[in-house]
C-alpha cells in the first residue's frame, strides 16, 4: 500500500502531527512525532502530563477523540509482508477493526472503566477472540481459561464467571492484559498500566509484560511517567515534551547519559532510594506551557537553564549525538555535551 | 537531625489506636463483621520531626492520618497532644477545646482542587480559616496570609483568583499556605504529591523541607512512594493491614530494613540501579482482606520467611536487635528483643 520501509520495523511514525479542535481554537498536540519501533523491542514513551504520550498511542490505533485528527504524517504498520498506512485507513472500517485488538493489543490505565461492569470477565476476554478468529465458543472459553492461568489469575475456571467488581485492581489489570494478548497480536500498546497499582503489584505486572515480550517475541510500547520503571523494562526510550520527542535512544544512552536538558531535569527531580538525602531535589522552574500558547523554537526554552536567544528563533531539529541516540537541542557542542553553567549545573 | 528539639516528651502520642468499620450485610443490614482499618497502632511524634507513613492501598495509612487529625473517632486507644503543659488526652475534646486542637494540627489532602471552594477566591478561603480560628483583627489576618504566601512562593496578587485559575502544583502550595496561616505545630499531609508530575512534586517536597527548617513544625507525611518517604522523613513508619510493622530512621533505608514486608516493598520499587533488579523479591499474591485477617502475623500469608509461630502469635513492635536505638520491628525474626 505504501513504499517499502525497513522490514525490521513493526511500526514507523513519520512526522505525525495531531490537532484537536477545541471551540474555535485548534490545538497542536503532537508536533512532528517520528518514532521507529523495531520488531520484538520494548519501547517506553515517557513524559509528564500533557506531553502527548497518550495521544501518540491513540493516534496509532485511530482512537483519537472525535475532535482530534492526524493532520499530517504517516503511521506505517508492517503486517506480514505488507506495510499498511494506518492513518489512511477508515477509522471504523473493516481493515482497521481487524487490526485493532487482533494485530495491535491495547492496555489502559483505568481498568474499571475499560471493562463492562455488567458482563462476566471471561466473556469479555472471549469476545475479542470470537470477533477476530473463526472458533467456537467452547474453544474460546478453553483458551481464555488457559491464558488466565498463564497470567497468574488463581482458580481461572471460577474466575471466568466473575464480574469486574469482584476483582482487585491487580487482577483486573491481568484481565486487561488477557484481552490485549488473547489474539496474539504483534504489537501491544500499554498506556500507564500500573500507575493505579501498588508497587508490589506493579512489580508482578511488569514481570508479566516483560515475560510476554521475551517468550512470544512480541513488541511492546509502554507509556509511562515513571523513569525508574523505564530503566527496568525498556530497550528504547522516547522522552516527550509538549508534543515533541526531545530525546530518543536506547535505555543506556538516554537514562545513563541523558543529553537533553529536560531529560536531565526529569531524572534529577525523582527521589531515588539510593540517592543522597542531603542533596536537594532539582526542580524545573515554572510549569509546562499550555499547547494553546503558540511558541516558536524550542518548547522547553521557557524553563531551560541553558537557554540562549537562538533557542527561541526557529524549530529545533533532532540531531544525532551517538548512533541511535537523537536529541533535539542546539546547545550541545560537537561532542554532544551541554555547556557548563555558571554557578554549577 | 533526628529529634531536633531535645525535649524527651513527644508532641503527639498515639497509644494502641484502633479503628474498626462495621460491615453490614443481609436484608436487615446487621453487622456481619468489621474491617480492622487500624488494629493497635503506637506512634510518637516529636517536635520538628517528620514521620513518613508508607504502605500499600488499604493498609490504613490514610485512616491513621484522619484519626490523628480527629476527623474520625477511633474505636479504641488513646491520643494525647502536648499543648504546652504536657500531654493531654484529645479524643474527648469538644467545642472550643477541639478548635484549639485543630488550630495546632492541620491536615492537607491529596486533591487540592476539592479542598477549595470553586466559587470562593483563594484569598477569601484563607481569610475564612483564620476568622474561624478567632483571629479577629483584619490587618493581622492579612499579614499572616501574606507571610504564608511568601513561604510557599505564591504572589500576593494571586489571592484574588479562583481555584480553577491555578495549576495542580500551585493549588497544592495554596493548600499548604492555608495550613501555615494558622501557625500549626503539626501538619498531616495525606498523599499531597501523588497527583503531581515529578518536576512539580520535587518543588513541593523541597518546599516542605524548607518550611520545616524555618518554622520547626512537625509533619506526618502519608505516602505510597517509598523513595519520597525516605527523602522527606526523619523516621519512616511502614504499615501493613492496619498495623505499623516497622519504624526506622529514614537515613538507614534501604539497607537497615528488617521486616520481610519492608524488604519486599523496597525491592518492588523500580530502580535506576541495575543491581537492584537481581535482588528483587517479588511478593506472591495480594494483601488479604482486612475483614478476615489472618491470625498471628498479618503478613504470614505472603511472607517468604514465615515460621510456625507467625501463624499463631501476633508479633508486637520491639526495638530491633540489630540496629537498636530508634529502630523498631514487629516480627518474630527479631528474637530476644524487649
Amino acid at each position: 500500500m505504501s513504499p517499502s520501509t525497513n522490514q525490521d520495523l513493526i511500526l514507523d511514525l513519520k512526522s505525525v502531527n495531531v490537532k484537536f479542535k477545541v471551540e474555535d481554537d485548534t490545538l497542536h498536540i503532537l508536533r512532528d512525532v517520528s518514532l521507529s519501533v523495531p520488531r520484538g523491542s520494548f519501547l517506553c514513551v515517557v513524559g509528564e502530563s500533557g506531553c502527548g504520550k497518550s495521544v501518540t498511542a491513540q493516534a496509532i490505533v485511530q482512537l483519537l477523540p472525535d475532535n482530534g485528527e492526524v493532520s499530517s504524517g504517516e503511521i506505517l504498520f508492517s503486517q506480514g509482508n505488507q506495510v499498511l498506512e494506518l492513518n489512511k485507513l477508515e477509522k471504523f472500517g473493516k481493515q482497521m477493526r481487524n487490526i485493532r485488538g487482533a494485530k495491535i493489543g491495547m492496555i489502559f490505565q483505568d481498568t474499571l472503566s475499560s471493562l463492562n461492569p455488567a458482563h462476566k470477565v471471561g466473556r469479555q476476554v472471549a469476545e475479542s477472540l470470537l470477533q477476530h478468529l473463526p472458533i467456537s465458543k467452547d474453544e474460546a472459553r478453553t483458551r481464555v481459561v488457559e491464558l488466565f492461568r498463564k497470567l497468574g489469575i488463581p482458580d481461572p475456571e471460577r474466575r471466568y464467571e466473575a464480574y469486574p467488581h469482584e476483582f482487585s485492581g491487580g487482577m483486573r489489570q491481568r484481565v486487561m492484559i488477557a484481552i490485549a494478548t488473547i489474539c496474539e497480536p504483534d504489537l501491544v500498546i500499554a498506556d500507564e498500566p500500573t500507575t493505579a497499582l501498588d508497587v508490589t503489584i506493579q512489580a508482578q505486572i511488569m514481570a508479566l509484560l516483560k515475560d510476554l515480550q521475551k517468550s512470544a517475541g512480541r513488541t511492546f510500547i509502554l507509556i509511562t511517567h515513571n523513569m525508574a520503571l523505564v530503566s527496568e523494562v525498556a530497550d528504547h526510550v522516547a522522552v516527550m515534551y509538549l508534543g515533541r520527542v526531545v530525546e530518543y535512544g536506547t535505555v543506556d544512552q538516554v537514562l545513563r547519559d541523558p543529553r537533553h536538558p529536560y531529560t536531565k531535569a526529569l531524572m534529577a527531580s525523582v527521589p531515588n532510594l539510593d540517592a543522597d538525602k542531603n542533596v536537594e531535589l532539582q526542580t524545573v522552574d515554572g510549569q509546562t506551557p499550555s499547547p494553546a500558547e503558540v511558541t516558536v523554537g524550542c518548547e522547553f526554552a521557557g524553563r531551560c537553564p541553558y537557554v540562549i536567544a537562538a533557542c527561541k528563533e526557529k524549530t529545533i531539529e533532532m540531531t544525532q549525538v551517538n548512533p541511535g541516540h537523537d536529541v533535539r537541542c542546539i546547545r550541545l557542542d560537537q561532542n554532544g555535551k551541554l555547556p557548563v553553567l555558571a554557578g554549577g549545573a | 537531625m533526628l529529634r531536633v528539639n531535645n525535649t524527651p516528651t513527644p508532641l503527639y502520642k498515639v497509644g494502641q489506636i484502633k479503628k474498626h468499620f462495621p460491615v453490614l450485610g443481609g436484608v436487615l443490614r446487621r453487622t456481619k463483621g468489621c474491617v480492622k482499618a487500624l488494629d493497635g497502632v503506637d506512634l510518637e511524634v516529636f517536635r520538628g520531626e517528620t514521620i513518613a507513613v508508607i504502605g500499600e492501598s488499604g493498609c490504613g495509612k490514610t485512616t491513621l492520618g484522619r484519626m490523628l487529625a480527629l476527623l474520625d473517632k477511633p474505636t479504641g486507644g488513646d491520643l494525647s497532644f502536648d499543648f504546652g503543659q504536657g500531654l493531654q488526652d484529645v479524643t474527648s475534646l469538644r467545642g472550643v477545646d477541639q478548635m484549639r486542637f485543630r488550630k495546632k494540627v492541620q491536615m492537607i489532602f491529596q486533591d487540592p482542587y476539592t479542598s477549595f471552594n470553586p466559587r470562593q477566591r483563594v484569598g477569601a478561603a484563607m481569610d475564612e480559616v483564620l476568622r474561624v480560628h478567632g483571629v479577629k483583627d483584619e490587618a493581622e489576618r492579612t499579614a499572616r496570609i501574606l507571610e504564608a504566601c511568601e513561604m510557599v512562593n505564591i504572589r500576593p496578587e494571586y489571592l484574588q483568583r479562583y481555584p480553577h485559575e491555578f495549576s495542580g502544583g500551585q493549588r497544592q502550595r495554596l493548600a499548604i499556605a492555608r495550613c501555615l496561616a494558622t501557625k500549626p505545630e503539626l501538619i498531616i499531609a495525606d498523599e499531597i504529591v501523588s497527583a503531581l508530575d515529578v518536576s512539580i512534586q520535587a518543588q513541593i517536597v523541597n518546599l516542605l523541607l524548607k518550611i520545616q527548617k524555618e518554622t520547626g513544625l512537625s509533619f506526618i507525611f502519608v505516602t505510597h512512594d517509598v523513595a519520597v518517604a525516605r527523602y522527606v522523613g526523619h523516621r519512616v513508619a511502614v504499615m501493613y493491614l492496619g498495623n505499623v510493622v516497622e519504624i526506622l530512621p529514614a537515613d538507614s533505608l534501604p539497607e537497615a530494613a528488617e521486616h520481610p514486608y519492608t524488604i519486599a516493598l523496597l525491592s518492588a520499587v523500580p530502580s535506576m540501579n541495575p543491581t537492584a533488579k537481581e535482588q528483587r523479591v517479588v511478593l506472591q499474591g495480594e494483601v488479604p482482606s482486612p475483614i478476615d485477617m489472618p491470625s498471628g502475623c498479618a503478613f504470614s500469608t505472603r511472607c517468604p520467611s514465615v515460621m510456625d509461630i507467625c501463624r499463631t502469635d501476633r508479633p508486637v513492635l520491639k526495638i530491633s536487635n540489630i540496629s537498636k536505638g530508634d529502630h523498631q520491628v514487629a516480627c518474630h525474626l527479631n528474637k530476644g528483643a524487649k
